[in-house]
This record gives structure tokens, C-alpha cells and sequence, in this order.
């Protein structure tokens, strides 16, 4: 596999996201087509192009609500975008949003599209409670009764455990693969490499800090929303990041997914959140002749498949795939942005990544992958203050690392996820 | 003109396609055409080589939009009222031929379908529309002082009942197709790709012996003895919006309750002579100058290179003028970035933008998925981001130059050259905003009026070196809107608020010398106009008022009421503000309706100049209301005296448009004239005014052929 070439690369021009908030706090009325569209729209607009100069809609999105079959296409059309243009929603778990990224680059390295749009969008305030299958089985042969006392016949057959609800996004946030959900999933790594509590605590505490001392940076990635039901109050600052967050709060929570002896808490795991995210990219042909400037250009983007019991190692090996194709090794990038499911597994990645031993046993490479160091990973912050929600993340995340690396004139940065089911993701930029 | 085909179903096609225009109307040429296929249609019908018969159009969007206009002008002219029905009577006798026809016939309604182009499909045997934003169909006569001439008041009722019908007809409305169906005038709402195939086989079914089912009459117009309170109440309800100014209302519940119990020819008849009548009158000749005013208004401007898609609009300032600019804008398909400081500020614009869309939704104009689609055009923004592919921006900050003046340099730096820049500012010189541009040529003034959404009347201000694209681009824009536009010269005021202001000024002196400010609102009203000067003050804010007007008379001296501005400085520093601050020169509750007068507004007024009766009578209404009205023609004489317009069309037309000047008047100017110059001249010298250097020349404002004496 190789990466794009300096002449081909696809730039990414500009970028927009909504504020992030936790599932069921401001944006629960919020639909994921609304804030996808206002991501869309936004970035769109902050690109210098017109809707109607867009090739091709990407975006990522895991819930696929009921009332919005293939969501890519119905954002894309209410943002403007005209509709000879195609769209397609992908959906690679926890990356997807970054899956699009990669879809839509590779859309416009390969000439299909001059200009295309890729993003992430997730309301997980409205993934839906389910009935259980018999409920539905009863319904059924209720309306397809021919007469009242046989209608009345079938009625007879419900049960109070017909009406209680399944929890859609428990449902969701367990991988059938290996039969745990992802805070389990976590748990194992803690395990595997030692992490304490404490150790994943400070991570969190740090993931806050870094938050709020970035609130300025993040409000230029940000659109307001407008909120339901009459459009007339804004929200415009991510509802996650706490300023005020002490180690002695963090350490007072129970762990969540093993109450016995675990270390994973709702402190030190990303929240479940609403949010949405979205990129312009082009070919530099095309950015030439509009005569709009980059943000940066897209080197590569890779996705490699890893244990489902250990998925939160996949940036651990997603990451030396896209060093490959790139052509680099880790001391060379200057910023890196990886998506904190769990302090735990981010952890454990930072570990995984600079031992020998993982290198040579499961990567089957000589040397160690490289050191991720605090000073330049996550260094405004990450999932575990603003959020993750899972469509959107992989396209916040290369948004964010986009706009750092124009900040900090950065030459190369690296963005990466764990993606649920037990997958890896990385995309490598580089200074346009 | 009218192709004629004849399907192998034995279906004859009357395709209506006006070659070279946009739209299909009704006039001297395609009647005679439709004479000519109405002829081979019976022909066919007799050899049985046709069965059934559709109308259609080939002209997207349109059906029949209805009778040439400027064909009744010539008539109307004429005062022949003999002339006049007999041209009713053509009309209605070749509609009548369309019912009378042996095969049955089908309109497929595609789009507009008014006035006689409804008239034409009510003759059919039945109506089938498309399910298209496009599809309008009503029988806005009434709007031009008329009643439908060419059957519409006998067959509608006959057709809907006399309630719905005397509904559609009184206030002229258009309805979107499903709501035509609902009405009973049409039979089948049908995807506008399958239309003319269903109208096929609707025609087919009926010579097949099918008959359409229809909606019943409304109860109340089902039995002779209920059928009068449908009347009465339908009269009521137009004269309490006219007033008694115009005759068309009662004329056209005449025409329906004469003509329903009678055989429709005779009812045809009455019709005929009724319309005859008001063609000719004062009050219709001077609604359709103003619809052909409004219509050529800023036809003259033409982009040197206009690109295929709606213009993209930018707008700075998120609050009341700048939201209802960004929510109109949007609902007219056109992209809007939108600027302000902070979210809560989009936040207040976003919400006019989202009430538009929901209104739209609401009265059946757009889906819910335009609807969406169509609020999803405005993006909002804190800083200049996103500006640069914007044609015209228009700013709606605050009435400070210096602030404008400001946000005229960051927009020129954010913009390529060509971007046109215009300030909404209704009382700063567009002037003081050319001096400081890098780009001249590319400011104007666009001047919208408050609320947005409702008020039909957009000021283009010219500025000398204005150049005639970014004219051209701004009546565009202010078109798609739905807006008409004047263009007018960069003086203060402009048109509307210059010539509103000594009028204002006028009323305030008359509460000064101890007049009731009730009596003199309803003088106004009685007159004509939608509200008096201090409901009028009150909506526009008396601070507001008293700070244009300071502006004015400091430009103008004098003769704008200046005396009275210290008055209104005064009230609104009590917190008398008008409707926003829920009291002025009335009381209001929250939601902005009058509840009386305001009883502060005795405390402030000193006491009146001592005449020593202090209970005189107040002078006859009519007097009130000349005085005041002939302030304004002073101020309107000055300005064309000044040049600041090109004729006086544009000062009428902006007067209606921007006051609600009673159209029924035909204008300021046209009513200046009924009244005469030099009357209006003497009359201000006896109050003390001194009348402009115009209104002591003789002659008129309008030439007499175009003229029309309006009543008194």
C-alpha cells in the first residue's frame, strides 16, 4: 500500500463541526440530519466553493436512524448540495467518520470528483429503545387478523415482557464478536497492560484541562446550532469539557463495566454524545483554479483489522500501516490526534507502541513502533472532555488535526482510532 | 398559439404555447385561435371522430395566467361601458362554447391558472391540476377593482357553492393544488410528470359515462333560505377590509346572488354589465395602472452577465431587518451567509429564517422537505468567513456611520471586486459610505421596510457613480424576493420616509394645537390609508421617528415638522415608544394589537396655543385628512422637482407599495391632480405652509389621457 503522492495528494480546504454535547443534554432534540447539514453547510461554506461545485457527499454514520436511509444523501440534498450529486453514508463503527474521509479522498485522487464532502454524523440521544421480537411477532398476526374474536385471540397472548424495552445503543455498544461491550474491551487492556485506575484518572483530568485551555481553538472548528423548536437559542460551546474537574471528583466514580474490580469509570471513558463533523476536500487542481488555500494535504488513510477482544489496540496498528504508506517513521510527526475511548486504551496503545516486544510478537516488526508522547497528542484535548459520537469522531478528529498543524505551521500529523469489533484506522497529513 | 392534436384515443389536444413569451395569456390572438379549435373541435365531435377534449399548456409552470391587462387599459380608457360588455360577452360566449360542447373536455392544470385562464377551466367539464409548487389557481380580479368577467362568478359558485366561491373571488387568493381539490375546483391533484396522460383518461372516463364526484356545497349554502346570511356575511367581511371604497366587493356578491338561482345565461348577463361598469370607473383604472406600475417597476435594469442560478445574497446584522432580509431571501431559494456578533444574535435571525419556513409549510406554498431545504440556504457566521462568493451583501447593523462605515471595509476586504455592497440604512446618506469604498461603483442603498416579510416596497438608492450592473443585480435580487422595486436618488428619506415625515410632523402639530389623536387616525383611516399617523408613529418607534426626522430637518429646514421632533424626543424619553415598548400614543398588548389610547400622552402635550376654545368642534374629517395628505404632495413635489426620481409613477408606486397609500386613489400624485394643483397650493398657504415651487405651476403630474379623476 502507498499514500498519495505530493502532486496528487487531496487537499483538505476547510472543515466545520457543530458543538458537541452528551447524549441527553442539548442537542437530544436535535436530529442527526439536522447537525449533519449544519456541519456540511458550514464547511462548505468556509471552503470558498459552492454547493453546487461539490462532486461527491461521503459521510459516516453507525445509528442509521429509521427516518433517514442513507443519511449522507438527505444531508447532503438540504445543505444544498444539488441532487445529480451522489452521496453514500459508510460505516466503519467508531472510524466512520474518518472512513469517509478516506472514501472521498479517494474519490478526488482518483479524478472522480474535483470537490467532495466528508463527515460524521451521530445523535445518539435518539437511537431508539426497541420492543422485543415476540412484541413485534404479536403485531403482527394482530393485523393480519381476519376477524375481531381472532384479533381478540392474539391480544391474549401478551405479557408484561413484551413491553420491556431494549436499549438500542447497549445493544450497539456491544460487539457480538466477541460478546463484550466496549467498556469490557477496555477493561482487558487495563488488565493486559497494567494500567492503574490512578494512571487513567490523571489521563482524564489531563483530557479536561487541555479542553478548556483550548476552548478558543475549538470554537473556530465550531457552527452553531440552532435549536428545536423555533430556532431561536444557539448552542455554540461543547457541552463535555469541565474546566472545574478534580482528581478527587474523578476518583469518587464506581467503575462501570466491572463493578468488582475494574479500573474503566464514566470518568475516564468518553462520554456518549451528539455531535457532527464535516471536511471539504479537493484536488489541488481544483483549489488552484478556485484559488482557495488548504488547511493541509491528505497523505494516506489506512484500516487494518485487529483481535475484537483487544480493539482498542487498533491505532496500534493502524499506525505503523500508515507510517508505511507514507513513508515515515512516528519521531517525524510533529502532532497526532487519537480518539480516547478509554484512558485505558489510549494508554495502552502508548504502550503497545513503544515496546519492543508487541512490536516483534504482533506486528511482526524489528523495532518499536516509536513513542507517543503528551506534548504532541491530543494536545487540545480529547474524546474523554469533548465526547465521542462514533460517527462523527474520525472526521472531528482530522478536522482538529488539520487546523493545529496551520497553527503550528506543523509539517506532518497523524490522526487514529479503535474502532469497535476490533479494527484500527490512521490518516497522515501533511503541511499544504 | 393553440396547437390542436387528435390522438389515436380520439382525444383532441388544445395545447396553449404563446410563441416566444414566458407565459399563455388570454388575448385578442388566442381567443381568435381558440375560436378556430373550438370550431374543429364541434366539427370533430359531429363526424364522432373526437370523444373528449384537454386543454394544456405548454409552458412550464404556467396554465393561463389570465387576460392581457393592458388590452382592458385600452378599453377602460375608452369610458365606453356599451364597448366594455360587449367585450365581457365575447368572452364569456366563447367559454360558454366550451360547456356547451358535445364531448367532454379536461383542463390540465400545470401551473398558474387566474382569472380567465381559471374561467376557461371552470367551462371545462372538469379540472385536473398537478401536484407542483407552480399550480395557482384563483380569480384575483377583485385585486384590479374588477369581478371575473367571463363566467367565473356563475360557474365557480355553481360549481364550489357561493361561499367558497364568493371567498376566492372577495379576496382574490390563489390556491396550490391540493387545496384546489379540497375546494372542489379541481377534481384530481396527479404528479406533474403523469398530468396530461391523466387528463387522457379522465376525459375518456367521462365519455365513458363516468361522472366526477365532487365535494358537497358548505351547509349554510345549500338551501335558498340559509344562502342569504352566506351573503351578508361574505359583504360584511369585505367592506370592514375596503371600507366602502370599493365597488368590486358588492358588485361581485351581486353577480353570485343574482345569477345562482337564475339560468346561467342571464347570470351571465349581469355579470357582463357589472364588470362593464366597474371597468370603466375611477377605482379599477387606478388599480391597474398601479399593477402595471408595479410590474414594469426596475424592468429597465438587465445584468451585462447574468449567471444561470439565483444570485447569492450575504447579509451582516442578524436582528429584525437583517433576519427578515436573511428568512424572505431564503424562502425565495436564494443562499443567505449571514453575520452577527455573537450566537444569540444569529440566533434571533435564524428564528425569523425557521418561522418563514414553517409559514410556508403551513400555507401549502412549499413541502416539508422544500420547505427544510429552502431554511438550510442561510448559514451563520461570527466572523467574514464565507463571504467571498457572495454577489451582493447586504448590511443591517445598526444606524451609525462609523459602524457602517466599518463593516463596508471588512466586507470589501472579504469580497472579490465585483461583490455589491448595500446598506438597508433608511435615514444615513449612502453617500457617506461611497466616499470611504474602494469600489464606488459597487454601493448602493436597498432599503427594505419593516417587517420584511410583509412589506412589498424595496428603495434601490443610486449613487451618482453607481454602475447600472449593480442597479441591475439589486432588482434582481429584490424581485426574486417578491419584493417591488424603486429606484430612487441618494437624498434623505428617499421617497417613502421623506415624504411620510412633514406628514407625521403635521399630526403631531395638530395634537400640539389640542386635536384628539383618535379622530385624527381616523380621519386617515377613513381616507384611505391602512392606519393614521400616530398608529403609525407608534409602529415605527418615536424614538426612532423623532431621530429620521431630526436628520430630515436638518437637511430639509422647516417645512418637515421639525418643531414637532422635540415632542416626540420627549415621549419617547418617558418610555412612550410605541408598540415595542407596549405604549406610545396608544396601548398595546404584548402581541402588538391596540387596546386605546394611551392616557400618558394628555400629561405631556402642553397645554394648546390659547384661541379661547378650548371646545371647539374638531374641523370635519375630510379637512384632516386633505391637510395632511397635501403635506405630503408638497414634500413628493419637491422631490421631483429635485430630481431625486425619474417620473412621478415612481413616487405613487412607492407611496402605495411603502404606506399602503389607498391604491383606489390611484397614487399620491394621482390624487394630487384629481384634486388640482393649485387647490392643494392655496390650501397650504392657508394653513401656513409654503407649497413647493411645482404646485404653484399649472398643469398636472400625469398627462390627462392617463390620467383618472379619483373621487374626493
Amino acid at each position: 500500500m502507498s499514500g498519495y503522492t505530493e502532486s496528487s495528494g487531496p487537499l483538505i480546504v476547510a472543515g466545520a463541526r457543530t458543538p458537541f454535547a452528551k447524549a441527553g443534554d442539548r442537542l437530544r432534540r436535535v436530529t442527526a440530519t439536522q447537525l449533519g447539514v449544519a456541519a456540511v453547510r458550514e464547511a462548505i461554506a468556509r471552503s470558498g466553493f459552492t454547493p453546487d461545485e461539490v462532486d461527491a457527499v461521503v459521510i459516516g454514520n453507525v445509528a442509521c436512524p429509521a427516518d433517514a436511509s442513507n443519511i449522507a444523501r438527505i444531508v447532503a440534498v438540504q445543505a444544498g448540495v444539488p441532487q445529480r450529486v451522489p452521496a453514500h453514508t459508510v460505516n466503519r463503527n467508531c472510524a466512520s467518520g474518518m472512513e469517509a474521509v478516506a472514501q472521498a479522498a479517494r474519490l478526488v485522487a482518483t479524478g472522480q470528483a474535483r470537490v467532495a464532502v466528508a463527515g460524521g454524523v451521530e445523535s445518539m440521544s435518539n437511537i431508539p429503545l426497541l420492543f422485543p421480537e415476540d412484541l413485534k411477532d404479536i403485531l403482527m398476526a394482530a393485523a393480519r387478523a381476519r376477524s375481531f374474536a381472532r384479533r381478540l385471540a392474539v391480544w391474549t397472548r401478551l405479557r408484561p415482557r413484551h413491553f420491556k424495552p431494549i436499549v438500542g445503543l447497549e445493544r450497539g455498544l456491544t460487539d457480538p464478536l466477541s460478546g463484550l461491550n466496549m467498556g469490557q474491551t477496555a477493561e482487558i487492556l487495563a488488565s493486559e497492560f497494567g494500567i492503574d485506575r490512578d494512571e487513567q484518572d490523571h489521563f482524564a483530568l489531563e483530557s479536561h484541562r487541555r479542553a478548556a485551555a483550548a476552548a478558543a481553538k475549538h470554537r473556530e472548528e465550531m457552527t452553531p446550532v440552532f435549536l428545536p423548536p423555533d430556532m431561536g437559542r444557539a448552542l455554540h460551546e461543547d457541552v463535555g469539557p469541565r474546566p472545574q474537574q478534580t482528581i478527587e471528583a474523578l476518583r469518587k466514580l464506581k467503575p462501570w463495566f466491572d463493578r468488582a474490580h475494574g479500573t474503566i469509570t464514566p470518568g475516564n471513558s468518553s462520554p456518549i454524545t451528539d455531535g457532527a463533523a464535516a471536511v471539504v476536500i479537493a484536488s489541488p487542481e481544483a483549489a488552484a483554479a478556485a484559488g482557495v488555500t488548504a488547511l493541509a494535504r491528505i497523505r494516506c488513510a489506512v484500516a487494518t483489522g485487529v483481535s475484537a477482544r483487544r480493539m482498542g489496540l487498533g491505532p496500534a496498528h493502524a499506525i505503523p500501516m500508515a507510517l508505511d504508506a507514507a513513508g515515515l517513521t512516528l519521531d517525524r510527526i510533529d502532532l497526532v490526534e487519537i480518539n480516547e475511548a478509554f484512558a485505558a486504551q489510549v494508554l495502552a496503545c502508548v504502550q503497545a507502541l513503544a515496546s519492543e516486544r508487541f512490536a516483534r510478537e504482533e506486528l511482526g516488526r524489528g523495532a518499536a513502533v516509536g513513542m507517543l508522547d503528551p506534548d504532541r497528542t491530543n494536545v487540545n484535548g480529547g474524546a474523554i472532555a469533548l465526547g465521542h459520537p462514533v460517527g462523527a469522531s474520525g472526521a472531528r478528529l482530522v478536522l482538529t488535526l488539520a487546523m493545529e498543524m496551520r497553527r503550528r505551521g506543523a509539517g506532518l500529523g497523524l490522526a487514529t482510532l479503535c474502532v469497535g469489533g476490533g479494527q484500527g484506522s490512521a490518516v497522515v497529513l501533511e503541511a499544504a | 398559439m393553440i396547437d390542436l392534436v387528435i390522438g389515436k384515443d380520439k382525444v383532441a389536444e388544445a395545447r396553449f404555447d404563446a410563441p416566444g413569451e414566458k407565459v399563455n395569456i388570454l388575448n385578442v390572438a388566442s381567443m381568435a385561435r381558440l375560436a378556430e379549435v373550438l370550431d374543429a373541435i364541434e366539427r370533430g365531435a359531429r363526424d364522432g371522430a373526437i370523444v373528449g377534449a384537454i386543454f394544456t399548456s405548454a409552458k412550464p409552470g404556467v396554465f393561463l395566467a389570465g387576460a392581457d391587462v393592458k388590452a382592458f387599459v385600452a378599453v377602460a380608457a375608452s369610458g365606453d361601458v356599451a364597448l366594455a360588455e360587449a367585450k365581457a360577452r365575447e368572452g364569456q360566449a366563447l367559454f360558454s362554447r366550451i360547456a356547451a360542447l358535445p364531448v367532454p373536455t379536461v383542463a390540465a392544470i400545470n401551473g398558474a391558472c387566474l382569472g380567465g385562464g381559471l374561467e376557461l377551466a371552470l367551462a371545462c367539464t372538469a379540472r385536473i391540476a398537478a401536484d407542483a409548487p407552480e399550480v395557482s389557481i384563483g380569480l384575483p380580479e377583485v385585486r384590479l377593482g374588477l369581478v371575473p368577467g367571463w363566467g367565473g362568478t356563475q360557474r365557480l359558485p355553481r360549481l364550489i357553492g357561493p361561499s367558497r366561491a364568493l371567498d376566492l373571488i372577495l379576496t382574490g387568493r390563489a390556491l396550490p393544488a391540493r387545496k384546489a381539490k379540497s375546494f372542489g375546483v379541481v377534481d384530481r391533484v396527479v404528479p406533474v410528470e403523469g398530468l396530461d396522460r391523466a387528463a387522457r383518461r379522465l376525459a375518456l372516463d367521462l365519455a365513458a359515462g363516468q361522472r366526477p364526484r365532487r365535494p358537497r356545497w358548505n351547509l349554510l349554502d345549500r338551501t335558498p333560505l340559509t344562502r342569504p346570511l352566506v351573503y351578508r356575511a361574505a359583504l360584511r367581511r369585505a367592506l370592514a377590509q375596503t371600507r366602502g371604497r370599493y365597488p368590486a366587493p358588492p358588485a361581485a356578491v351581486a353577480c353570485v346572488r343574482e345569477g345562482l338561482t337564475r339560468p346561467i345565461e342571464e347570470g351571465l348577463a349581469l355579470e357582463a354589465r357589472r364588470l362593464s361598469e366597474l371597468i370603466v370607473g375611477d377605482v379599477s383604472r387606478n388599480l391597474v395602472q398601479i399593477f402595471l406600475m408595479s410590474r414594469a417597476a426596475g424592468s429597465g435594469a438587465k445584468r451585462s452577465a447574468a449567471p444561470a442560478g439565483p444570485p447569492r445574497l450575504g447579509v451582516i446584522g442578524a436582528g429584525t431587518m437583517g433576519g427578515g432580509i436573511a428568512a424572505v431571501a431564503a424562502m425565495a431559494g436564494i443562499s443567505v451567509r449571514m453575520k452577527d456578533v455573537d450566537a444569540e444574535a444569529l440566533a434571533r435571525g435564524m428564528k425569523q429564517v425557521h418561522e418563514a419556513a414553517r409559514d410556508a409549510q403551513r400555507r401549502g406554498r412549499l413541502s416539508e422537505a422544500e420547505a427544510t431545504r429552502r431554511e438550510a440556504l442561510v448559514s451563520a457566521t461570527t466572523d467574514l468567513s464565507g463571504f467571498a462568493r457572495c454577489d451582493l451583501v447586504v448590511e443591517a447593523v445598526v444606524e451609525d456611520l462609523e459602524v457602517k462605515r466599518a463593516v463596508l471595509r471588512d466586507v470589501e476586504a472579504a469580497t472579490p471586486p465585483t461583490t455589491v455592497f448595500a446598506t438597508n440604512t433608511s435615514s444615513l446618506p449612502v453617500s457617506g459610505l461611497i466616499e470611504v469604498s474602494s469600489r464606488p461603483a459597487r454601493v448602493i442603498g436597498l432599503h427594505f421596510f419593516n417587517p420584511v416579510q410583509k412589506m412589498p416596497l424595496v428603495e434601490i438608492v443610486r449613487g451618482p457613480a453607481t454602475d447600472p450592473d449593480a442597479i441591475a443585480l439589486a432588482v434582481e435580487v429584490a424581485r426574486r424576493m417578491g419584493k417591488t422595486p424603486v429606484v430612487v436618488a441618494d437624498t434623505p428619506g428617499f421617497v417613502v420616509n421623506r415624504i411620510l415625515m412633514p406628514y407625521l410632523g403635521g399630526a403631531v402639530s395638530m395634537l400640539r394645537s389640542g386635536r384628539d389623536p383618535v379622530e385624527v387616525d381616523e380621519s386617515l383611516v377613513r381616507f384611505g390609508m391602512p392606519m393614521g399617523p400616530f398608529a403609525l408613529l407608534d409602529q415605527i418607534g418615536l424614538d426612532v421617528a423623532a431621530k429620521v426626522a431630526g436628520v430630515l430637518a436638518s437637511a430639509f429646514g422647516g417645512n418637515n415638522g421639525a418643531g414637532s421632533v422635540d415632542l416626540l424626543h420627549a415621549m419617547a424619553a418617558a418610555g412612550l415608544k410605541g408598540v415595542k415598548a407596549g405604549k406610545g400614543f396608544y396601548a398595546y398588548t404584548p402581541s402588538g394589537e391596540k387596546k386605546g389610547p394611551s392616557p400618558e400622552v394628555a400629561s405631556l402635550i402642553p397645554a394648546p396655543k390659547a384661541s379661547g376654545n378650548g371646545n371647539r368642534p374638531a374641523p370635519p374629517a375630510d379637512e384632516t385628512a386633505d391637510a395632511l395628505v397635501d403635506l405630503m404632495i408638497n414634500e413628493a413635489a419637491a422631490l421631483l422637482e429635485q430630481g431625486a426620481v425619474d417620473k412621478p409613477e415612481v413616487i405613487d408606486l412607492a407611496m402605495v407599495m411603502g404606506t399602503g397609500f389607498p391604491p383606489f386613489r390611484g397614487g399620491l400624485l394621482r390624487h394630487a391632480d384629481a384634486v388640482g394643483r393649485d387647490v392643494i397650493a392655496s390650501r397650504l398657504r392657508a394653513r401656513g405652509v409654503q407649497p413647493a415651487p411645482l404646485l404653484e405651476q399649472k398643469g398636472r403630474f400625469y398627462p390627462v389621457a392617463s390620467s383618472v379623476a379619483t373621487q374626493p
